[in-house]
């Protein structure tokens, strides 16, 4: 955003050389392919999802007032098969992020050393609590394989497979965030954008 | 059960697990403990917030407000709330307000307002001769005016929880959102009467301020677009969400001409990040709440605290020393979804309306942004402007004093709060 007074005199700045980074490890260049290529399929589905879910419910105001049924039936089963997709790839990006919301109070009291251990093993559990949550999704998502939306008549189990998906890649990422950490240390550990904070 | 939730909760807290994966993990810890109940149930609770069409609404009006926040309608609104305040004593500080409340207008986030005012108005407000710690601490504040006025992302949150209806949230912050600004405007006059700062801007053009006022109306009528289209029940929120976002394209591509499939597509990524960050605390919470209920903790907390307080504005007060608590450590949206189902019951059966709970929720733990030394837009403030926590902390106090004021009234005073 540009400065908006006339009061305000130009901020100018001269181009700082930045010291030359040094050269990364075969796990940390791994780690960074990983990250590319979940963050491009997130992109992707957080995209197409977004739009299709804008679409359906723009329809369905103007359908609203147009058609004479007052709208489409199947305008609220769109979202319900949409939208945890849409939720969890922004769950796993905000991973990469670092925009899921902790308490940083202990590590201002650890020396770096002891910050790098109490992440990595904070790390470790949800790397092992997503995988197994994924593996439960994808059982429950069987169980309600013969409940149908009535309109379209979609199994909810898509809905399932999303969240198996969603747990998958946040226990993906949470891992290529791990290999950061134990390579280079807690300053590896992902901030988020202000415009990523939801409150 | 719930015990063990509470312990494992708090130690994943302590061992920096975020917020939202810390409830999965101790939901799942406490039914692995109890051993009753099938833990498909956790995955089930994560499952069924996915399916609530409300919660539809958040990543629209995000998307919504950073459309406009992020284009040249952004800009204007700015300049306009420059042009109205810069001739008043203290005006530089008080463009920061009143420009929170224009654009809490479009967008539902504090800590996005904080970032987006801050870097453009803090280094502007520091030529002017206003210390660091002052710029950081109004800047701070301020931003939290944003979720007062609609629309508002925690609002959205505590109607999802509380039942109560989202129109009604919305019009009732409006009112507080004003008063608030009303005093922070007088506490930036009161900074510049004692720094003994007077303002250097030319004279007033009306007919500049005119156009500046029409090049700002589509952002400043949208608020009032909202409220019209919930309160006529034009739409659901959800809807009206998406005509926002249709609103803020159209007003980009057509009057500002500044709308590129590049700033869409990062909008929509942002908008998907922080729904996402949103609905995974919703979604981790929603297995916490079904074990707090299943052993009827809600219930049994409420009738303990009513039965040891037993005044209405007893309790009224602990619930805001309480949410004064958790909300400095703890971020607004799971402070929100954490203590919404515990309190809510507590209100019904001292007669409190849930509808005035959630304003003094929103308030109390929007307090808790700026709290130190955790507080977000105290964090983003002090950040922009390059001051110490302690100057920053110093300068904090008038608006500290201004926001429990106002948190008081709140509580004890329905009448603040307007119902439709």
């Amino acid at each position: 955003m540009t400065h908006p007074f006339h009061t305000a005199p130009v901020a100018s700045g001269e181009a700082v050389a930045l010291p030359q980074p040094p050269p990364r490890s075969a796990l940390l260049i791994a780690a960074d392919r990983v990250d590319r290529a979940v963050a491009v399929l997130c992109r992707g589905v957080l995209l197409v999802t977004g739009i299709v879910l804008m679409g359906v419910l723009t329809a369905n105001v103007i359908a609203r007032y147009v058609l004479a049924t007052g709208g489409f039936d199947w305008a609220e089963e769109v979202p319900e098969q949409v939208f945890p997709w849409f939720i969890m790839a922004g769950v796993a990006l905000a991973v990469q992020h670092g925009g899921h919301i902790a308490v940083e109070w202990l590590l201002g009291r650890l020396q770096r050393g002891g910050t790098r251990i109490v992440l990595l093993a904070g790390h470790a559990l949800v790397i092992g609590a997503y995988a197994f949550l994924c593996w439960q999704a994808l059982e429950v998502g069987e169980i309600v394989a013969i409940e149908r939306s009535p309109a379209l008549g979609l199994p909810k189990t898509y809905g399932y497979w999303a969240i198996a998906a969603g747990c998958a890649l946040v226990a993906l990422s949470k891992a290529m965030v791990a290999v950061r950490l134990a390579v280079i240390g807690p300053e590896a550990m992902p901030r988020p954008s202000p415009e990523e904070m939801p409150t | 059960m719930s015990l063990i939730l509470i312990l494992a909760f708090a130690a994943l807290m302590v061992a920096v697990v975020p917020v939202a994966h810390a409830l999965v993990i101790a939901s799942a810890t406490a039914l692995l403990w109890d051993g009753r109940l099938p833990l498909t149930l956790v995955v089930q609770q994560m499952f069924q917030q996915t399916q609530s069409f409300p919660m539809l609404a958040l990543p629209f009006f995000i998307l919504a407000g950073t459309l406009i926040m992020e284009g040249k309608l952004g800009q204007e609104l700015l300049r306009f709330s420059g042009e109205l305040m810069q001739r008043v004593r203290g005006g530089a500080l008080s463009t920061t307000v009143v420009g929170s409340v224009v654009f809490g207008g479009v967008s539902g986030s504090a800590v996005a307002n904080a970032s987006a005012l801050g870097s453009v108005l803090i280094p502007w407000q520091k030529r002017q001769g206003y210390p660091a710690g002052l710029c950081a601490a109004n800047n701070a504040t301020s931003a939290v005016i944003d979720i007062l006025i609609p629309p508002s992302i925690p609002m959205i949150l505590y109607a999802v929880v509380s039942g109560v209806s989202i129109g009604d949230l919305f019009l009732a912050g409006v009112l507080p959102g004003l008063l608030m600004a009303g005093g922070f405007v007088a506490v930036c006059w009161w900074n510049a009467r004692r720094l003994d700062l007077s303002t250097e801007a030319p004279p007033l053009d009306i007919r500049h301020v005119a156009r500046l006022a029409m090049l700002a109306t589509p952002a400043l009528i949208l608020p009032v677009l909202i409220l019209v289209a919930l309160r006529f029940g034009f739409a659901t929120p959800t809807e009206i969400a998406v005509m926002a976002v249709l609103y803020a394209l159209a007003a980009s591509l057509v009057i500002y001409r500044d709308m590129s499939w590049r700033r869409f597509h990062k909008a929509m990524i942002d908008a998907g990040i922080a729904t996402g960050i949103v609905m995974m605390v919703i979604m981790g919470s929603a297995a916490a709440s079904w074990i707090l209920t299943y052993d009827q903790v809600p219930q049994r907390f409420a009738e303990w605290i009513s039965t040891t307080l037993r005044e209405p504005w007893l309790v009224i007060m602990a619930m805001n020393l309480i949410m004064l608590a958790i909300g400095g450590p703890l971020d607004l949206a799971p402070a929100i979804l954490l203590l919404a189902p515990i309190f809510v019951p507590l209100a019904q059966q001292i007669g409190l309306d849930p509808l005035q709970l959630g304003l003094m929720m929103v308030l109390n733990l929007g307090i808790g942004l700026y709290t130190p030394p955790v507080g977000t837009t105290l964090f983003i403030s002090s950040t922009i402007a390059g001051s110490t926590m302690g100057e920053t902390t110093r300068a904090l106090w008038p608006y500290f004093f201004v926001a429990i004021v106002l948190l008081l009234g709140i509580s004890y005073i329905p009448a603040l709060t307007i119902r439709f």
